[in-house]
């Protein structure tokens, strides 16, 4: 009997709540076409959402058209599947063809289609229904029309066929805005990544630099010149291990010579290597590392005059091992940077359907990774829009709008090396240093032992807009030979930088403060320990696409000496207005 | 990056002491496993880094000296073409190649490879 009583005011209960007053439809659907004057868009998108589930639960037929409206046209927030569902709950059959075109829609979200088939069942929809899965045992037709996207609502009613003309059919996913559909089949190859990768990063840098050639018949004298360097790194970052390794390569190379005897020519080039292993037990880790390097230049002065020509070449050789521990680990987060900002800015948009699941930014940071020696932005941006579709994550084809913010999301270079993590390491170093011969050398050469610490720091604040890093050092020289010095030094500097970005993603400009100090001694005769302390401070802003302005200072204290530097550049224009008939 | 550099004061280094070491960074000593970024191109920024390689004194009271206001003086007289040559050359070299004998208190400006370039 007790039971029969609750049973009976829950039911009392639930048919309160269903049953709205008729007045408040009317008012639910004005704040769902209005927003009031005296309310923010985030509160009215949530205001919207509240007023289109009280329809749907209302049970008052006057909500359909109101309903069948946010079902049809807002295909980019989660508002048009809760009207698709409130369709189905208020039971009229006449939303049935409304629905029956979202379901054969090849255009729309995968999870919209089936919330639009769930309805039509809820409302005795016709068996005959045109949904993709329904026609999948009696006619191709309609199986066709599924993610292939061939564009026919399948073998569906003439009352679907029409209805369909609401939310015209696309033409398949891909003809779609961005054809991101076909993309999703065209992502490309991405690397390998185990489970437990905490975060890695492929690095490949050819810089040209400057390479300049002249010549003149006034004087006679030609002049070249060459500065070519490239780099390479890669590092991987798993709960256990840790690795890395990176080349660099440089060449500088010149040759002037003018009318006459005199000639000047030069050529130096270095490469070097290196590569560090670290082995963790939670934040503890031991570290081994290794470094090459060889350095070689060539330089042939020859005077005017015989007499004063300088030829020289010298070669040198480090090799050098260390061993030792420490603790944490810093981090490049720019990839997962992208994602939050890639989610913030669906979110802001009304696109974002679900987060961004750990998954799908796993899958978009190696497509991006894979995609990385594109000319153009072009199929990162396809296959970005295709991966969150995919997921069910972005709500339909993206609008011009949001396809530019997400276009500037994806080529943001204010993304790029965002550490975060503190890191601290001690180590022993023993090498071996291959000098030219020299009897007053201020180098050291042969054996040498150091004891070594580095330091690392970075955090990103404030939705990813603000940074805070530093690194720190100190070095000192073991078991120096009698009458050899034992040089130290420490360091440490950090930096702060602020970034700016407009209201459709476009980065503005940054702010940066870096303060710096260095304390060394040589460990000579006559020499002194040395104090550094300076910091430096720069502003830049762009105003439009022709308009900028940078601002730097910077203030620095060595040894007693006081510098002090400051630059403004400032240019402002538009960019050409210009017609032509 | 091109700094307008003013040096306000200029003898606060020891009585006696005629040479200012300047500070030195992590990769003046202990070969290459002590790196440091490489310095911007242009005659103030590459004179910094033989400072801070330990290369060159910051300042001398002793004229001949080839200090840091002696290297961006010498750097900014040298025709383009030559002054383009010496900047890329020194931003490029390690430390150890950049020292020579006396370095860093009293060196001689002929001993250094990539000045010799500019040497016309």
């Amino acid at each position: 009997m007790r039971a029969l009583v609750v049973i009976a005011l829950v039911a009392a209960a639930a048919g309160t709540a269903h049953a709205q007053p008729a007045g408040d439809v009317p008012a639910l659907i004005k704040l769902i076409e209005n927003q009031p004057s005296d309310m923010d868009r985030s509160t009215w998108k949530d205001k919207r959402r509240d007023a289109a589930k009280k329809l749907g639960q209302s049970k008052d037929k006057r909500a359909v058209p109101a309903l069948e409206k946010l079902a049809t046209d807002e295909t980019f927030d989660i508002i048009g599947e809760i009207a698709i569902e409130g369709l189905g709950q208020l039971g009229d059959p006449g939303a049935i063809p409304t629905l029956q075109a979202i379901a054969a829609d090849p255009s729309r979200d995968k999870s919209q289609r089936e919330l639009a088939r769930k309805a039509i069942a809820k409302l005795g929809g016709s068996a005959e229904a045109p949904h993709p899965e329904a026609g999948a045992g009696s006619g191709s037709a309609a199986l066709g029309t599924g993610d292939l996207g061939s564009g026919s609502a399948g073998s569906g009613s003439a009352e679907a066929a029409g209805s369909g003309s609401a939310t015209p059919p696309s033409g398949g996913v891909t003809g779609g805005l961005l054809g991101g559909g076909s993309a999703a089949s065209e992502l490309p190859a991405l690397p390998e990544m185990s489970d437990d990768t905490l975060a890695a990063y492929d690095r490949v840098t050819f810089a040209g630099g400057t390479a300049n050639f002249g010549y003149d018949t006034l004087t006679k004298r030609m002049d070249f010149d060459a500065d070519v360097a490239g780099s390479y790194a890669h590092r991987v970052e798993r709960e256990k291990l840790a690795y890395g390794y990176d080349a660099d390569a440089h060449v500088v190379t010149g040759w002037i010579n003018p009318s006459g005897r005199a000639d000047t020519r030069g050529a130096e080039v270095d490469a070097d290597g290196d590569g560090e292993a670290r082995i963790y037990r939670g934040q503890v880790y031991g570290v081994g590392k290794v470094t090459g390097a060889m350095q070689f230049n060539y330089t042939a002065d020859i005077g005017a005059n015989p007499g004063n020509d300088i030829k020289n070449t010298t070669l040198a050789a480090d090799l050098e091992l260390a061993l030792g521990g420490g603790y944490g680990r810093v981090l490049d987060v720019g990839a997962q940077i992208r994602v939050h900002r890639l989610s913030r800015t669906l979110d802001a948009a009304r696109a974002l359907g679900r987060p961004i699941d750990a998954a799908t930014a796993k899958k978009l940071e190696l497509t991006w990774w894979a995609l990385r020696g594109e000319r153009t932005t072009y199929r990162a941006l396809v296959a970005t829009v295709a991966i969150l579709r995919e997921a069910g994550i972005l709500l339909g084809e993206p609008d011009a709008g949001l396809t530019y913010e997400i276009l500037n999301v994806l080529r943001d270079t204010q993304l790029y090396v965002r550490p975060s993590g503190f890191d601290a390491q001690l180590t022993f170093s023993e090498g071996y240093l291959d000098r030219p011969p020299a009897p007053d050398a201020a180098y050291e050469n042969g054996r040498i032992e150091q004891l070594l610490a580095l330091v690392g720091y970075g955090l990103q604040l404030d939705d990813d807009k603000l940074e805070l890093s530093g690194t720190g050092y100190a070095r000192y020289r073991l078991f120096a030979p009698n009458g050899a010095p034992s040089p130290y030094a420490a360091g440490a500097n950090l930096t702060m930088q602020r970034f700016t970005y407009g209201e459709h993603g476009d980065p503005l400009g940054a702010i940066d403060v870096t303060g710096t100090v260095e304390f060394s001694s040589d460990d000579l005769m006559g020499s002194d320990k040395s104090l550094y302390v300076g910091g430096s401070i720069g502003f830049t802003y762009w105003i439009n696409q022709a308009s900028g302005l940078r601002l730097a200072g910077q203030i620095a204290e060595d040894g007693g000496e006081l510098f002090l530097g400051a630059q403004l550049t400032a240019t402002y224009g538009l960019l050409d207005g210009t017609f032509a008939r | 990056m091109r700094w307008l550099i003013l040096v306000l004061a200029a003898a606060a280094c020891g009585a006696g002491d005629d040479t200012t070491d300047g500070a030195r960074a992590n990769c003046a000593e202990g070969g290459a496993e002590n790196a440091c970024p490489a310095p911007a191109h242009d005659a103030e920024s590459v004179c910094w880094y033989m400072v801070d390689c330990a290369a060159i004194p910051l300042s001398s009271n002793n004229n001949g000296v080839f200090d840091w206001a002696s290297c961006v003086n010498y750097i900014e007289q040298l025709t383009d073409d030559r002054q383009r040559l010496v900047i890329d050359c020194i931003a490029a070299s390690s430390c150890d190649q950049l020292k020579v004998n006396n370095s860093p208190g009293q060196p001689n400006a002929g001993d250094f490879q990539c000045l010799q370039i500019g040497d016309q």
